[in-house]
């Protein structure tokens, strides 16, 4: 009964967001949980309004593939922990129309483990929406390792997977998937402290992951900006300051 | 047979039921045989009640469907060096009349569609005039024809004909479409002496000074397989290369490719010749020609963006995706009131070089955008001056998109942009507000995505609604207001505009109030609108880097070339210097014929801002056309093409055979090509015969007066057992 009240206040509430702003737009999808890392959508927009110029709202929203509102929303977020029901005909057609108009859709598994359920399920759905192009792993040279900080290590509140993976389409990920709980690095209790305490790498291991999530989110916000001949010169420099390895296609 | 649903499961829960009442009442023999006998009059009824039917379809044999069609067009009607119109009749005689003897004919004429007619008037005929030889038309139609006469029935086509085609369509993608097989006869006389011919030129039809682009000269010839030729390409009459090519077989093409870099902006006329082969007699078809038009190179753009926002990802997939235009963007990934919680080396961030770019840099770009820039945070004011300057003395441009710290909101009223923008602002405590509204288009050339007002209003229509308005002051006299926010008024008491723009000084200036247009691009769910949103976009782009597409004066003709006297209409549209249609100009038409002589004419408006005039051409060759516009004695501008005069039609000079698109036509739908000359016997590799369905009938189970007969002896039997056993 919560959880209904609280989806029907976040609805109610998105109505009232200024479109440009960055909205946390969760997808409401049937069976499984949808609601899954709740505290951690407010920490993360603290952060990036602190450290950045992006304009995040604290108050996540959640809709239904089917909701009117999806297509106001250029960046969705889908997390869960458990197996989840088969998406019928039209949501499948819906979310190809979203995602050719240039919809993103950034996938946390909350488990933190490797080819769970939730990661079986989503790879069903993701294998219908786009039948010829399948979920990758997204090279290093792309320019969500490079969005805002330098090379992140992608790793979440677990290391199931020491990468990410996307559907790319036109040179650009419609599809970001995160197997490692990364969002789950935000969860707050009401004391403030971490929800979840990072494995195997504690505290190091949730700043790599929190800068992740910055990165994804700055890359579904201004795409392969980082990309640009007037920052790969600068970044290289950096990288090779820094004695970093420079991934094979980074510009 | 097809039953009604659930007939056969509740016979056989019948059968199962009464073989599982035998097993219980063995022992009680009249109980049993009285139970069988009820549930055996329940069962006949039911039977009854469940309708069963069955389908019986009326099939029989018919000889497979066979559209014989033969080319009546003017190339048929040459009489030299092989009298065509005697080779087709021949060929219907020897070849196609036997096909009657095994399949269903009928037959067919055709220039364009085809028409149904008889063997008879096809022998008689010697009416070969048609003045185009549309073989995708005639498969089409007769294809069509032929299954609305024998629907599912299997067809076939055979087309007698010379094989010159010169309809708009592709017959090879008709044959394929068509989906049954299309035989071909071949008739006119073969080439018989070498030629080497182009076939084509084509390059880009816009080129940039100093960028290297692609033109192809596809080259063919006959009874010259193998052989080597010289290819030269001209560009306005002076060689630009050559290069040797290899023909190859007879019907099929190469191509030549020429790297070209032009050095002028304006028309360039490329022209490739071949080298006549030794003997060669008919030189006519060793040239062809093209033209393009060349611009300055790249329009380049400057993209500055106050914050990361969805308008900017949207609007860079657009600029990049363009090949035309080379973007350099900044976006303040972090303001300067961020927290440096990071060190440097941890961040991807670079420095913002504004001194750099508004004094040094800024010549370099055709356009800068500012979406959303807090200008003042970053430099004074009269840095803002070089980017007015490279509007109104360079002739650049300046689009600023809309937001929370653009226009007013971003401190631009007291700036030197306030001048050149085409709203009037107010001030940094002007209204922005978010709330969702659906912009009202305004009649404007720039705001057709289609070819009519209806599509475009419905297209309109369907865009998505924008999320936030700085609402100016007001809009400047003289510029354009392409959109409207439906309600919302500026303090003048105009619907606030949503995009405006004007021309100013030498160069172009644009507002788009909304920072929201990517909501076009997601649309509503309903329709992906995010090819309008590109396309919309490019045309504000265009408009702003003064590509041709939007030039004030634009003239073009309805054909590249046509025949001698044939009637050729010129249309030039107009637009007013804000970039409206114009309809109150005077156009006047200067005609260059291909001696030099020239005549004027008037052309007369046909509606928004469009003057037509019809003129033909007596001398073969190129006629220029160039459009001189004027509104009350002010020059509105001018613009030129070009027109080809041929000395005859096509069909006057198809002469011979072409066998390659025939043989294509036949391979591509599954049929095959003969020579009618070749003496070989005509045969379509059909069956003759097919079973057809003529009719269906559904045939009942149930209404039959034995089954209700059955069912009254069943339950009488069974009471008078009953009555005999003393039960009742």
């Amino acid at each position: 009964m919560r959880r209904i009240l609280q989806a029907g206040i976040m609805v109610l509430f998105s109505g009232l967001l200024f479109a440009n702003n960055l909205s946390f737009a969760r997808l409401k999808y049937e069976g499984g949980n949808w609601d899954t890392q709740s505290t951690a959508w407010g920490e993360l927009a603290d952060f990036l309004v602190s450290i950045s110029n992006v304009r995040a709202v604290r108050e996540p929203l959640a809709l239904s593939p089917e909701s009117p509102e999806l297509f106001n929303y250029p960046v969705v977020f889908m997390t869960g922990d458990a197996a989840f029901f088969e998406w019928k005909p039209a949501v499948i057609e819906r979310l190809k129309k979203y995602f050719d108009a240039g919809g993103i859709l950034i996938i946390d598994d909350s488990t933190g483990v490797k080819d769970s359920a939730f990661a079986g399920s989503v790879r069903r759905e993701l294998a219908k929406i786009f039948p010829n192009e399948p979920l990758e792993r997204i090279k290093e040279s792309n320019a969500i390792f490079l969005s805002f900080f330098l090379m992140p290590k992608v790793c979440g509140v677990r290391q199931a997977a020491p990468y990410l993976e996307g559907v790319e389409r036109s040179g650009q990920l419609s599809v970001i998937f995160s197997a490692n709980d990364m969002f789950g690095t935000w969860e707050k209790d009401k004391l403030g402290n971490w929800l979840r305490d990072c494995r195997p790498g504690g505290e190091a291991q949730r700043l790599e992951a929190q800068k992740l999530s910055v990165n994804i989110i700055m890359y579904a916000m201004v795409g392969t900006y980082k990309l640009d001949a007037i920052h790969t010169d600068y970044i290289r420099q950096k990288m090779n300051t820094l004695n970093m390895k420079i991934p094979g296609q980074a510009k | 047979m097809n039953f009604e649903a659930g007939f056969i499961a509740l016979a056989g829960a019948a059968i199962a039921a009464l073989s599982a009442l035998y097993v219980h009442f063995k022992a009680d023999r009249k109980r049993a045989l009285l139970t069988s006998l009820r549930a055996a009059a329940y069962t006949l009824i039911i039977f009854a009640l469940l309708k069963p039917s069955f389908e019986q379809a009326i099939t029989i044999k018919r000889r497979t469907a066979v559209a014989v069609i033969a080319d009546v067009s003017g190339s048929m009607g040459l009489k030299k060096p092989e009298d065509k119109a005697a080779l087709l009749k021949t060929a219907i005689r020897e070849k196609a009349v036997p096909l009657a003897g095994i399949f269903d004919v009928s037959w067919y004429a055709f220039s364009g569609a085809a028409q149904k007619t008889s063997l008879e008037d096809l022998l008689k005929s010697n009416r070969f005039t048609g003045d185009s030889s549309d073989i995708a038309a005639a498969i089409n139609s007769a294809a069509g024809e032929l299954e609305k006469e024998r629907p599912g029935a299997k067809k076939a086509l055979v087309i007698i004909s010379d094989g010159n085609g010169n309809g708009l369509l592709d017959p090879v993608e008709a044959a394929k479409h068509a989906g049954i097989p299309v035989y071909t006869l071949g008739v006119g006389p073969q080439k018989k002496g070498v030629d080497a011919a182009v076939r084509s030129v084509s390059a880009g039809e816009i080129g940039f000074t100093g960028m290297q682009s692609t033109v192809t000269v596809n080259i063919s010839g006959a009874n010259a397989s193998g052989r080597s030729v010289r290819v030269a390409l001209k560009a306005d009459g002076i060689e630009i290369g050559s290069k040797e090519a290899v023909l190859q077989e007879d019907g099929l093409e190469t191509a030549v490719k020429f790297e070209v870099t032009p050095k002028e902006t304006g028309l360039v006329r490329y022209r490739a010749e071949v080298k006549p082969l030794p003997g060669e007699e008919d030189r006519s078809n060793n040239s062809a020609e093209c033209q393009a038009r060349v611009l300055k190179e790249k329009v380049r753009i400057l993209y500055l963006s106050g914050h990361p926002n969805y308008e900017y990802r949207f609007l860079r997939q657009v600029l990049k995706t363009n090949p035309n235009y080379e973007m350099v963007s900044f976006i303040l990934l972090r303001g300067i009131n961020n927290v440096m919680a990071f060190p440097e080396d941890q961040l991807t961030l670079i420095p913002f070089p504004v001194e750099e770019l508004f004094t040094k840099d800024l010549p370099q770009f055709d356009i800068v955008v500012l979406e959303s820039f807090p200008y003042s945070e970053y430099m004074p004011p009269r840095m803002l001056n070089g980017l007015a300057g490279l509007v109104t003395e360079r002739g650049g441009a300046l689009l600023m998109i809309g937001g929370d710290q653009s226009f007013g909101r971003g401190g631009y009223a007291s700036s030197p942009l306030a001048d050149i923008l085409p709203v009037t602002l107010d001030g940094p405590s002007e209204h922005y507000d978010t709330a969702p509204y659906r912009m009202v288009p305004e009649p404007h050339p720039l705001n057709s995505l289609s070819y009519s007002k209806e599509a475009d209003a419905l297209l309109w229509k369907s865009m998505a609604e924008l999320a936030d308005i700085n609402v100016a002051a007001s809009s400047k006299p003289g510029a354009a207001v392409l959109g409207r926010h439906p309600v919302l008024k500026s303090k003048s008491g105009e619907f606030a505009p949503v995009l405006a723009a004007w021309q100013k000084g030498r160069g172009r200036v644009m507002a788009c109030m909304t920072g929201s247009t990517w909501r076009w691009a997601m649309g509503t769910g309903q329709e992906t609108s995010s090819g309008l949103y590109a396309r919309y976009w490019q045309g504000l782009f265009n408009w702003l880097s003064g590509v041709p597409d939007v030039k004030q004066v634009k003239i073009a003709a309805d054909k590249k070339s046509c025949a001698k006297n044939e009637p050729l209409k010129i249309s030039v549209s107009v637009l007013d210097e804000h970039y409206r249609f114009e309809n109150s100009a005077a156009v006047s038409l200067l005609i260059s014929d291909p001696n030099g002589k020239k005549a004027r004419e008037v052309c007369a408006l046909s509606g928004n801002g469009v003057y037509e005039c019809s003129v033909s051409g007596e001398v073969p060759g190129k006629y220029s056309f160039e459009a001189s516009v004027y509104k009350q004695g002010k020059d509105l501008g001018k613009d030129s093409c070009t027109a080809e005069v041929t000395g005859s039609l096509s069909e006057e000079t198809d002469i011979y055979l072409n066998e390659a698109l025939l043989s294509e036509i036949a391979e591509k739908s599954g049929g095959e090509y003969l020579n009618a000359a070749s003496g070989k016997p005509f045969l379509l590799k059909m069956e003759p015969e097919t079973s057809e369905t003529v009719s269906k009938t559904r045939k009942t189970l149930w209404d039959s007066p034995v089954l209700l007969l059955l069912a009254a002896l069943i339950l009488c039997g069974e009471w008078y057992i009953r009555r005999k056993s003393g039960m009742l």
